[in-house]
């Protein structure tokens, strides 16, 4: 195998697999990726066993082939390189050089015959969503999925689609977030997906994937394995074998008392509770009251925190805690200026909404406080 | 698909494979396995020959080398074989849970994945009770072979959730084939190395022969002639010890060559029969400790390296342990000390 590559390129490209390629492995070829040329591009392969990227990029190849190199490494060196290309190519017996100006590196490799068989997945079915939507709603949703391992069902992030929406939902079982899409540009008979788990370290590639925000994205899912492509690059993610519990379950039927605050108010509010948090101790109690939200946060190791924000509210006066860490995050993860919250005061959940919209729920259950 | 050549790696054990490639063929292999044998006797070369029966695709036939799968099986690459072995001197919670995250994916090129855990009996509580929720609410397409050469220390809860599989020692002539076979050892060394192995492949393969048998010549030595006191040297105990060096993992090792050896004077007391000895090449030593000992002092002895044992695993003065440990084997046991008194 010989091409030459753009330095940048090679470099961004590498990095890119870095989320991926396992650090610690008793697979010696999963730390390594996968480089092949062939044509005019070179194709780089990295897999975790439970994702996979391939990738594209446009190389100038005079001999093709492949070879699998440790990704970590091969990065270190193109970082230290100078020069504007980067020249590749391989020797008989499974080395690696890569060269640019006055610099020779050799890393050996391992044969490309022993990479695990990451496909393109060609043949999947797929709708489009654009990259922007799809980063909106990977961020309502991420901060809520559970990184509790003993639990693999709310690790994941659930995932369906159905004619022209989809819907997006994480958990951890203490708080959920909802999301309901309309995607503009699909038709009623687009292809559906029925409900998924996608890994949340999977996910956290796919929001990489869309980060600029530029272009659409491909989905599709089958025999357990979704696919997500972009531009020349595709994601195939192993799916959780898992059952999402029921969520539709979680969402209250009945309206409780509702009170309707400016969210950065609110968020900032709810940072100067936060300041009496400590590993034990995140609660925070807010009592609606005529024309008034109180907010205390007492904490016998830190002291007291209160706080008396006016709000157009007229019903009873009502009460409730709640893990403050959870209400930052599910404001912060509101897109508007108006946040409409509603509590109950029977251990009913605590519901968060965007004003007058309703295709973004987070339900955060209550706590006992005293 | 011909199920039989990746087994053909495997030399003895026919009972075994035998059932192994049945449960391919009716489709019904279990969730998961308990190999249950001595160390090195070759329960993980069975285990990799099953994880690439289960996962082969079958070209070889064609071919005339391995398939796609079973080479990455071989070179250790697959990305569906995990081997799970003590990190330290246990297993621990991590590590199961770990394995636990990975088994909700289906495989990612292989039909099963396999789990492979090795020295499964060093699983400590914690990290049992993981692997229990495993086995009692496994993933489709996972098969756990738990490899282990002491299940009475493996819970029961676990081991009840496996199928069982014991692997007794190979024949001499087994070792043999293997030594002669593969290694390209000659004739008359094979037939020597697979008399001192005791039936394991795993023990004659990369090590010193000559020098694990000068030690068994050693300690036997000294315990052979135990309980005549008088004509050797009171000390004797003392020096012996010091051949089992200090590393814990090879005291314990030594201990279970002790212990078999006690095994074999208790089967050649009792039965009679040359053929049941597991260590061949200490026959001498073995015949005369028989004639010499009774039933329940040789059961006595085991306990008693068994008690060493455990407590050299649990960090005790191995020096010390192994000191009051052969005391305790040259004993005279009580039902001949009462004879003597009779006698007199």
């Amino acid at each position: 195998m010989d091409f030459s590559v753009d330095r940048d390129v090679f470099q961004e490209a590498v990095q890119r697999t870095l989320g991926i390629v396992e650090r610690k492995t008793t697979i010696p070829i999963l730390s390594n990726i996968l480089i092949r040329a062939d044509g005019s591009s070179i194709r780089i392969v990295a897999t975790d066993r439970e994702m996979g990227l391939v990738a594209d990029y446009d190389a100038l190849v005079s001999e093709k082939g492949d070879i699998t190199v440790n990704a970590r490494k091969l990065y270190e060196m193109i970082r230290e390189m100078e020069g504007e290309k980067i020249h590749f190519k391989t020797s008989g017996n499974n080395q690696a050089f890569l060269a640019a100006e006055k610099v020779e590196y050799r890393i050996p490799g391992i044969p490309a015959d022993d990479f695990p068989d990451v496909r393109r997945e060609d043949n999947v079915q797929c709708f489009t969503i654009p990259a922007r939507l799809l980063k909106g709603i990977i961020r309502k949703v991420f901060y809520a999925a559970s990184t509790d391992e003993t639990r693999p069902s709310l690790n994941g992030i659930f995932f369906k689609k159905d004619g022209t929406t989809c819907e997006m939902v994480a958990t951890d079982g203490h708080r959920l977030s909802l999301v309901v899409q309309a995607l503009p540009e699909e038709k009623e008979d687009g292809v559906p997906v029925e409900g998924v788990i996608i890994p949340r370290k999977g996910l956290g590639e796919v929001r990489k994937m869309v980060d600029d925000g530029d272009g659409v994205v491909e989905m599709g899912v089958a025999d357990h394995v979704m696919v997500v492509k972009k531009a020349t690059s595709m994601l195939r993610l192993g799916l959780i074998d898992a059952v999402y519990p029921d969520y539709r379950r979680v969402v209250p039927k009945d309206r409780g008392a509702s009170v309707l605050i400016e969210k950065h108010r609110f968020l900032q509010s709810l940072r100067r509770m936060g300041v009496m948090s400590t590993e034990l101790f995140s609660g925070v109690i807010i009592s609606l009251d005529s024309g008034i939200m109180k907010l205390n946060s007492t904490n016998p190791d830190v002291g007291e925190a209160n706080e008396e924000v006016p709000v157009d509210y007229h019903d009873g006066s009502i009460s409730a805690g709640f893990n403050v860490r959870y209400l930052i995050e599910a404001v912060d993860s509101m897109e508007g200026e108006t946040i409409s919250f509603e509590m109950r005061s029977d251990g009913g959940p605590g519901v968060m909404r965007v004003q007058g919209t309703d295709d973004h729920l987070c339900i955060i259950m209550p706590i006992k406080i005293e | 698909m011909n199920s039989a050549m990746p087994f053909s790696g495997v030399y003895g054990h026919e009972r075994q494979i035998n059932f192994l490639k049945n449960a391919l063929l009716r489709d019904r292999v279990a969730q998961a396995y308990l190999f249950d044998g001595m160390a090195g006797v070759g329960k993980k070369t069975t285990a990799l020959a099953f994880a690439r029966a289960l996962n082969c695709l079958g070209t070889e036939e064609e071919t005339g080398e391995f398939c796609a799968s079973c080479r990455k099986i071989e070179t250790g690459n697959h990305p569906d074989i995990l081997f799970v072995a003590p990190d330290g001197k246990f297993i621990k919670i991590g590590q199961i849970r770990e394995l636990a995250r990975q088994m909700c994916f289906r495989p990612l090129e292989g039909r099963r994945r396999v789990v492979i855990i090795e020295e499964a009996h060093a699983m400590n509580d914690e990290a049992a009770n993981a692997l229990l929720k495993t086995l009692e609410e496994p993933a489709p397409g996972n098969v756990l072979i738990l490899l282990t050469s002491r299940s009475e220390a493996l819970p029961r809860t676990i081991a009840s959730r496996c199928q069982r599989l014991r692997f007794a020692p190979l024949p001499a002539s087994a070792v043999e084939a293997f030594l002669k076979e593969r290694r390209g050892i000659g004739e008359e060394e094979s037939s020597m190395l697979a008399a001192a192995s005791a039936g394991c492949i795993g023990r004659v393969i990369d090590r010193d022969p000559e020098a694990s048998r000068r030690f068994e010549e050693d300690i036997l030595g000294v315990l052979e002639i135990s309980g005549d006191a008088g004509d050797e040297n009171p000390l004797a105990p003392f020096l012996v010890v010091a051949r089992f060096g200090d590393d814990r993992a090879a005291i314990v090792e030594k201990l279970e060559l002790v212990k078999e050896w006690y095994r074999d004077v208790l089967v050649l007391h009792e039965t009679g029969r040359e053929e049941l000895i597991i260590h061949r090449d200490l026959l001498n030593f073995t015949r005369r400790a028989a004639d010499r000992s009774t039933a329940g002092r040789l059961t006595r002895n085991i306990e008693c390296i068994e008690a060493a044992r455990r407590a050299v695993d649990r960090n005790a003065n191995s020096r010390l342990v192994l000191e009051s440990m052969m005391f305790k084997l040259r004993q005279p046991s009580t039902d001949r000390r009462q004879q003597a008194a009779r006698g007199s």
